[in-house]
């Protein structure tokens, strides 16, 4: 059974959700603040936090900081649309993806399921990586569409490498940045915007309409799930 | 307003500093001769006075036999030069040298002369008056002139203070429109940029030509002349408006010199208007700077009390439809409670957002009735959660009646009570006390909470405030006690918080209402 902690300070937000995620499979631990779900992290481990950023006794962002000086646990805040920057700076910090508040029960279960395997992909030794008509050997580094290899420069596998390890979850500008450039020089959004148009022209039927690497206006962006089963 | 240190264009203080009050009839003289100083009346002064100094002389001459009288003759171009300038010195030179010669050189009373000795005194006595005249007559004009000077920066001086000093823009370009008319002897309207001329101006010229002349300068920004009318923008290079005046009567050699004197006076403005707008421009920023804040409480506010509440609702009504057959009996019914709960107190939530935009547009309509008003309070007690309402002790004055609308004091009340229970903390214990005070009620509302600080005292019934520290935490929504104020304010009462005699000994506020008409 994998142990999911709810960082949330609103009680009926905590009630609501409970039931779907225990009739999931999860084990729920609420925490109504910030304190507590550091001190029930240190007492136990989880699978995956459930973070509100907006908390009473400490701002959210800092719960993802503490938690990543020593935890890898996938973190997935619950926030609310408009705080586009509050989103980025959790995201930076190590949060692992994001739903928007209000939610419907089978999108937060997604994202769950999601991150949950983004956990289990990064401990895998597994060296293929196969999203419908995409395939990625990371052993040699070919790159196939509809089985035709692709040629793609350096900094474009590295941008899709980057996007294909958290495959269904959301990569930030600077998240980025940092892999494909190395954190050496600052690199504006438009660069990145840039690199991914080349990628999408190379990997996308209609790079108009992309499938494989969708936008998360303002954020970043996200590649699609992998398939289950290769 | 000109204050009493500075000198001002009244000509009563035009006398130049220094002088004694001996010369000031001199000074005075001078003031009525400048003022309509035509060639004529220089002519018919120099006359003037050149006859007296000739009548002396005769007099002098007659009753004394004295003959060296030329002296007469000197002193009455000097005083015309000093009193009708240059060019009345010299024609009083001229004058005085014809009459010295017919009244006193052989023979008399014809303009001939002797000899050789009576040709050169009277050559002699010409160069001198003429070099008298001129040079006394230059003295003066330089006098004047300076005099002018002083006056003119005097003048710009002061304007220069009015415009600095200056609370509004309306004001500064009345007192623009003001000094313009003083200079001009004329009337003068100061528009605003952009703005156009109205029927009341158009009762002092041709309408034609003063629209024309005004969008003349609109369009470009030197000084537009016709006839008696100028125009100017006030600043060639920022929009701050344009001056539109007619000269009033001004002698022709003059108008050059008032042109300047309105151009300064317009320049003057001009930097006063860019100096205070910059100033406004600063406190507008500041203002939005300040707003900032406010602005993010209030959306953060919004967005937080209404996405709350849908969280919930939105996740169990999911969870219903979808896990319905897993869910035991007992689940389900905790959701759909979640769901109606949430339902309400985001109906609550958006009702005091509607009874917050009803004050803030002075909708709120009341309607004032005698009231008991331990009824009211225990309306609102009652519709407290029932767990709640047993903190609640209430300290009722036997039959006290108020004058107030039902549904808004009730309201107040509920607001009151709720705000304690959300600021309070769990086991918060509330007191609701009234009572009459003076020729007013009183109703109290106190908690044992965490209480707030004196600088949020003040600031507890500002719209989407929660306040700071301890008491922040809870679910407020910063409305209640806003709306609480403003259905107060709207019956005629007042609302406040009562500073306690323990800091952080608990919140109570006070509402004081006008009695009930009966008992008065």
């Amino acid at each position: 059974m994998q142990r999911l902690l709810l960082v949330e300070d609103e009680a009926p937000i905590v009630q609501s959700l409970t039931p779907a995620l225990q009739a999931e499979g999860y084990a729920v631990t609420a925490a109504e603040r910030g304190a507590d779900a550091l001190a029930a992290m240190a007492m136990e481990g989880f699978d995956a936090v459930l973070l509100d950023l907006g908390l009473p006794d400490m701002d959210g962002k800092d719960v993802i900081a503490r938690i990543r000086e020593w935890s890898e646990v996938p973190i997935l805040v619950l926030s609310a649309r408009h705080l586009e920057a509050e989103k980025i700076a959790a995201l930076d910090l190590g949060a692992d993806d994001y739903v928007n508040k209000p939610f419907a029960m089978g999108e937060l279960l997604a994202r769950i399921r999601a991150v949950l395997r983004g956990r289990e992909r990064k401990f895998s030794s597994r060296s293929r990586f196969v999203a419908g008509p995409l395939g990625i050997d990371f052993s040699s580094r070919i790159v196939r569409v509809e089985d035709e290899v692709m040629h793609l420069t350096p900094r474009e596998y590295d941008l899709l490498r980057t996007l294909a390890l958290h495959a269904g979850r959301v990569v930030t500008h600077r998240q980025i940045a940092l892999a494909v450039w190395g954190g050496a020089e600052v690199v504006e959004a438009q660069v990145v915007r840039v690199l991914v148009a080349q990628l999408r022209q190379k990997l996308e039927a209609d790079s108009a309409r992309p499938r494989l690497i969708r936008t998360e206006q303002g954020l970043g962006y996200r590649m699609i799930e992998p398939d289950a089963s290769k | 307003m000109p204050s009493p240190s500075v000198p001002s264009t009244a000509p009563a203080s035009r006398t130049p500093p220094g002088a004694s009050t001996l010369w000031r009839p001199v000074v005075w003289l001078f003031e009525r001769f400048d003022a309509s100083m035509t060639l004529a009346v220089q002519l018919v002064g120099a006359i003037a006075i050149v006859l007296i100094g000739t009548a002396a002389a005769e007099l002098l001459y007659v009753a004394f036999d004295m003959t060296r009288l030329s002296i007469f003759f000197l002193a009455a171009v000097l005083v015309s030069a000093l009193l009708l300038g240059t060019r009345g010195g010299v024609f009083a030179a001229f004058l005085a040298f014809a009459a010295y010669n017919f009244t006193l050189v052989e023979p008399l009373f014809t303009l001939q002369f002797a000899g050789p000795d009576d040709a050169l005194t009277l050559f002699v006595f010409l160069l001198v008056a003429l070099v008298t005249g001129s040079l006394a007559g230059r003295v003066r004009e330089s006098e004047r002139h300076n005099r002018q000077r002083a006056d003119l920066l005097a003048t710009l001086l002061e304007a220069g203070q009015t415009f600095a000093a200056a609370p509004s823009e309306a004001e500064l370009t009345r007192a623009l429109s003001d000094r313009l008319d003083a200079a001009t002897s004329g009337v003068s309207i100061v528009l605003p940029e952009g703005g156009v001329l109205t029927e009341r101006t158009f009762a002092w010229g041709a309408r034609g030509l003063m629209e024309g002349l005004v969008a003349r300068g609109w369009m470009d920004p030197g000084l537009h002349a016709h006839g008696a009318w100028r125009a100017r923008r006030i600043s060639a290079d920022e929009p701050l408006g344009l001056a539109l005046w007619r000269i009033g009567e001004t002698r022709a050699k003059d108008v050059q010199a008032q042109d300047r004197l309105c151009e300064l006076l317009l320049d003057l403005a001009a930097a006063a208007l860019a100096r205070s707008r910059r100033a406004g421009i600063e406190a507008d920023l500041e203002a939005d700077r300040r707003a900032e804040p406010l602005r993010e409480a209030i959306l953060g506010s919004l967005s937080h009390d209404l996405r709350t509440p849908l969280a919930t609702v939105l996740a169990s009504a999911s969870s219903l439809r979808d896990y319905d057959d897993r869910f035991d009996p007992q689940t389900r019914i905790a959701l759909a409670d979640g769901i109606v709960q949430e339902a309400g107190r985001l109906n609550g939530y958006v009702e005091g957002l509607l009874n917050l935009s009803r004050i803030e547009a002075g909708q709120l309509e009341t309607r004032l009735v005698d009231l008991d008003l331990s009824e009211i309070v225990e309306a609102a007690v009652r519709r407290l959660p029932a767990a709640r309402a047993a903190g609640v002790e209430t300290t009722l004055e036997p039959s006290l009646s108020v004058r107030a609308d039902p549904v808004l004091l009730e309201q107040v009340l509920y607001n009151l009570l709720e705000n304690a229970l959300q600021h309070g903390g769990q086991a918060v214990r509330i007191a609701v006390a009234t009572r009459r005070h003076e020729d007013r009620v009183e109703i109290d509302v106190a908690d044992d909470g965490p209480g707030v600080s004196a600088g949020d005292a003040i600031r507890v019934f500002d719209k989407f405030y929660r306040g700071s520290g301890s008491r922040r935490e809870g679910r407020g929504t910063g409305i209640g006690l806003s709306v609480a104020r403003g259905f107060v304010e709207a019956m005629g009462g007042r609302i406040g918080v009562v500073p306690q005699d323990i800091s952080g000994a608990g919140l109570r506020v006070r509402i004081a209402l006008d009695p009930a008409r009966e008992t008065v």
